[in-house]
């Protein structure tokens, strides 16, 4: 065949591909204009209780998206599931892939889960493009009022720390660094890990702050001494921790928690507080037009309950309902400060460059 | 005198095959409806994702369209960069893979080595394996700090170096090496198998000796082989994700796919224009690259009709240098086939990673099988890749066949149009192409989004390619007269493709279905994009264990999922040695 005729069957498919390209866009325009279907806000359970639990018994399944660790998932399932007699399904993609997929269940008019786990920038994200339920008043009243989202979007029951972890088989307590600058001495070249500022949002979050708390000249130096000592970079703090039980490498950076919910009680990691403590928020949020109504306000009773959060808190995690202590150790009686946050993408992309021009070797 | 010059017989233009289709015959609505639907099948991802690139952001007005999205990605430096390391890699392995995969298959295909005859199904073994679990595979060898080859190696030499840092790009290529291995021996192979011996004949008697055969004879013969099988890897490598994922990102090597996930996963909100203007440079690429190796493809089948009678490949005779042939074979084969799966079985029955690296015998246990199996995720995600290798390739394999008559036997004008469109997801990163179902199906009338028909679309699209290949190969191989005589005895058209072709291309067909279960248990770039609860499949829950670190589950479900494959693989070639009897009996 000539090379004319190649060219005319490329011609060919590109002009069927914008003819339905703009059946795509004439599909999307309609979908976001169509009036959301679905379940109008649920009646309240009988004697004006949070929910119905018979109802919520015969929907049967309630359907969660977000980043919950497995662990975390497991102590829901476990208390939730034998109390109410309805089924946990949870997918945990990361907080993008998360806000995605709402996005695109919302434009569609078919929301296929009944609440969300993230953190509190995708939270924003999803209110600001009318995806979230406010919770009941019941629920909000168990936090303090700076833990709630705008006009009770959302609640913050969580707060992942972020600071220094270190492989305590590997290294002793007294060789352990102790801070940032420490733990970019030259003494932990090949042997530490870093969760990636150019890759996680979270991460970069926390750089903001160390600019923010640092200074400029400060900061650069810093990444600057990280990259010398050929880090192994993660886009996920629990895998930096799997990999550090692994004893992969001995020392690195991530969310405190992990001390306990990936190295397990007495187990091999030791997480080390740094000032300021800085920490993500994990937000809870239920879902409008959520196909399972009362089984999602069953789960958002049950997850904002003193009983799940203890469970949480064994696993490592501060919560934010006061009563109840934290349990890592490097976390007692810290101040703990939510992380800076970015205005838009633009902003995201900004600072991405900055760390990039001190990374990038 | 001069030796006769080997070049490939040129192939006499293929006579137009088959007969008119009669207007709105059966056999013609058929094809109509099957050239309908691989239209939709590729188009309608691609036409989303094409819209998306177009789009200010993913929560702007829908019909807020900006070109932003490409005059950021290619105005900026770092692209180049990044196509450059995708390029360089994709090249390593191919390379490699070939300059190892040519003498194996010579060996295999053309000497006297002993064993020669096991060579290409010991090489399926690893070939199963998904990319996902090779790289795990490797990483448990090969990480500078706890792999077991490094720290046998400093236990050995007392020293506290490392033999090799498997995040690198080195290492990436080295991991990709061991994966591609496997289909290029199996393509070269047979290549080197269906070449007529007479032309070596005729080479030998004219008084030429074993190089000169080989220079002016083999390799002309072969190189048709060796480009096509070069072009397939490369396009492969350039859309690859398993091994960048796994192995480059914790070293910050990054190449096209990475950065497609990276802008679909790592930012609030997603950015898939960015995404996808991305992931069109590759096509750059492997567009033209995908045309020649149709191209060549359709020419060495054509060659194969022409020449089409019996014969036995010129076996070599190496003397005592066999033995030095099958040492190569099986040192080759421990490193690339043995070990990776022997790590897999070895921490599925240790109990954690510190047991398995001091290979504590004592501690060795079927607990990690116990929790698979118990675990109701886990039992659905294999249930869901059964059922999506077997069904989906037999679905796959269908279509394939239908869209292989119509290219084959019929005159429909435009036809070849629809062989490129079949074969532009082969083309597509898996990843981006992901990105393109995503949108498309979220709001498609019928509610498949999050369930596992979603993915057995996306499993179709993707690999239809494949299952083409095989089809229209088989096909082509069989004379046209057969069916001419069932058409002229009053079959109709359907019922002659029933009951002449089908049979007779049983073989090819159960070839094509093997080949496409086996793609469709090692998917992960578009799984990952695209499962929701109660869809899950085993390659996404690789990558979920590995985020948690639960190796021994890795290597628990590696292994049930690698014995899956072989029992459908050894399913098939029964299926196919059953037909091929019976067809001989009666």
């Amino acid at each position: 065949m000539s090379w004319k005729t190649n060219a005319r069957m490329v011609l060919a498919v590109l002009v069927l591909a914008a003819l339905l390209s703009g059946a795509a866009c004439s599909s999307a325009s309609s979908a976001a204009s169509k009036p959301q279907a679905g379940a109008a806000a649920p009646a309240a359970g009988a004697g004006g209780a949070l929910f119905d639990p018979e109802k919520a018994k015969a929907e049967g399944t309630t359907v969660g998206i977000g980043t919950f660790l497995d662990s975390q998932v497991a102590a829901l399932r476990q208390g939730f599931e034998a109390k109410y007699g309805v089924r946990i399904e949870f997918s945990h993609p990361t907080s993008s892939e998360t806000v995605t997929r709402l996005l695109a269940e919302a434009s569609s008019g078919r929301m296929r889960n009944d609440w969300v786990i993230v953190s509190d920038d995708g939270m924003k994200v999803l209110n600001e493009q009318g995806l979230l339920d406010p919770l009941p008043q019941e629920i909000l009243d168990r936090y303090p009022e700076k833990w709630r989202g705008p006009d009770g979007a959302w609640i913050v029951y969580e707060l992942y720390a972020w600071g220094i972890l270190y492989n305590n088989k590997l290294v002793s307590p007294d060789a352990a660094p102790k801070n940032l600058d420490d733990l970019a001495s030259p003494q932990w070249k090949g042997k530490l890990a870093l969760v990636d500022p150019r890759q996680a949002l979270s991460a970069l979050a926390w750089a903001k702050g160390w600019y923010e708390t640092m200074g400029d000249a400060e900061t650069d130096d810093l990444l600057r001494r990280f990259a010398a000592n050929d880090p192994r970079y993660f886009d996920s703090p629990s895998r930096l921790a799997s990999g550090m039980v692994q004893q992969q490498f001995a020392v690195g950076t991530g969310n405190l928690t992990h001390e306990l919910s990936v190295g397990g009680a007495g187990g091999d990691l030791t997480a080390v507080a740094i000032q300021p403590t800085y920490a993500n928020l994990g937000a809870f949020a239920l879902l409008k037009n959520r196909p399972h109504p009362q089984a999602g306000l069953a789960l958002a009773d049950y997850l904002n309950s003193p009983e799940f959060l203890r469970n949480d808190a064994a696993l490592g995690y501060p919560v934010t309902q006061t009563q109840i202590p934290r349990v890592v150790k490097a976390l007692q009686g810290v101040d703990i400060v939510p992380m800076p946050t970015f205005a838009d993408q633009d902003e995201q992309n900004k600072w991405r460059e900055k760390v990039r021009a001190d990374l990038d070797r | 005198m001069s030796l006769p010059e080997a070049t490939p017989a040129r192939a006499a233009p293929v006579p137009a095959v088959g007969l008119r289709l009669r207007r709105l015959s059966p056999a013609a609505v058929l094809c109509a409806l099957l050239l309908a639907v691989t239209a939709c099948l590729v188009l309608y991802p691609l036409a989303n994702l094409l819209y998306g690139s177009f789009r200010v952001s993913l929560i702007s007005p829908p019909t807020a369209l900006t070109l932003d999205s490409y005059v950021r990605v290619y105005s900026d430096p770092r692209t180049y960069f990044i196509f450059g390391v995708t390029i360089v890699y994709a090249l390593g392995f191919t390379v490699l893979a070939m300059v190892v995969a040519l003498p194996l298959a010579w060996i295999a295909a053309r000497t006297d080595t002993p064993l020669r005859k096991h060579i290409p199904w010991l090489v399926l073994i690893p070939y199963v394996i998904p990319a996902s679990l090779h790289s795990v595979a490797w990483l448990l060898l090969l990480d500078p700090g706890s792999g077991l080859v490094n720290a046998a190696y400093r236990a050995f030499s007392g020293s506290d170096a490392t033999l090799f840092n498997v995040y690198s790009l080195a290492g990436m290529i080295w991991v990709s090496f061991t994966i591609a291995l496997p289909p290029a021996f199996t393509l070269l192979a047979t290549g080197l198998e269906r070449m007529d011996p007479t032309l070596e004949e005729a080479a030998s008697v004219s008084g030429a000796n074993g190089l000169q055969t080989l220079r002016r004879v083999l390799v002309p013969l072969i190189l048709p082989s060796l480009l096509s099988v070069f072009t397939l890897l490369f396009i492969v490598g350039l859309e690859a994700f398993d091994v960048p994922a796994f192995v480059g990102l914790p070293a910050n090597i990054r190449v096209l796919t990475s950065e497609i996930y990276y802008f679909m996963s790592q930012n609030v909100p997603a950015q898939p224009g960015r995404a996808a203007a991305f992931g069109f440079l590759p096509l750059l690429l492997a567009v033209p690259l995908t045309v020649y190796y149709v191209r060549v493809i359709v020419h060495q089948e054509r060659f194969a009709v022409i020449t089409g009678k019996a014969w036995a490949p010129r076996v070599v005779h190496l003397g005592p240098f066999r033995w030095v042939t099958l040492a190569f074979f099986l040192v080759v084969y421990a490193i690339v086939g043995v070990l990776p799966i022997v790590v897999l079985v070895g921490a599925a029955i240790f109990p954690d990673y510190k047991a398995l690296a001091s290979l504590n015998l004592s501690a060795a246990s079927l607990k990690n099988f116990a929790l698979v199996l118990d675990d109701p995720v886990t039992f659905r995600a294999f249930r869901n890749s059964i059922v999506l290798a077997a069904g989906g390739g037999l679905v796959t394999i269908l279509l394939a066949f239908g869209l292989s008559y119509v290219l084959t036997r019929t005159r429909i004008k435009g036809r070849a149009l629809f062989e490129f469109l079949a074969f532009i997801p082969f083309s597509l990163p898996s990843i981006l192409l992901g990105v393109g179902i995503l949108f498309g199906y979220v709001a498609f009338p019928i509610d498949i989004y999050g369930t596992v028909w979603l993915l057995g679309i996306a499993y179709t699209t993707k690999y239809l390619p494949y299952g083409l290949r095989t089809t229209s190969a088989a096909l082509l191989q069989i004379h046209r007269d057969l069916e001419e005589a069932a058409t002229v005895a009053g079959a109709s058209r359907l019922r002659a493709a029933r009951s002449v072709l089908l049979p007779l291309a049983l073989s090819g067909f159960v070839a094509g279905w093997s080949i496409l279960a086996i793609h469709n248990l090692r998917e992960f770039s578009m799984s990952i994009l695209l499962y929701a609860p109660g869809s899950e499949v085993a390659s996404v829950l690789f990558f979920s264990y590995w985020e948690h670190g639960r190796i021994g589950e890795i290597g628990a479900l590696g292994v049930l999922l690698i014995g899956l494959s072989l029992a459908l693989l050894l399913g098939a070639n029964r299926l196919r040695t059953a037909g091929a009897m019976r067809r001989l009996e009666g």
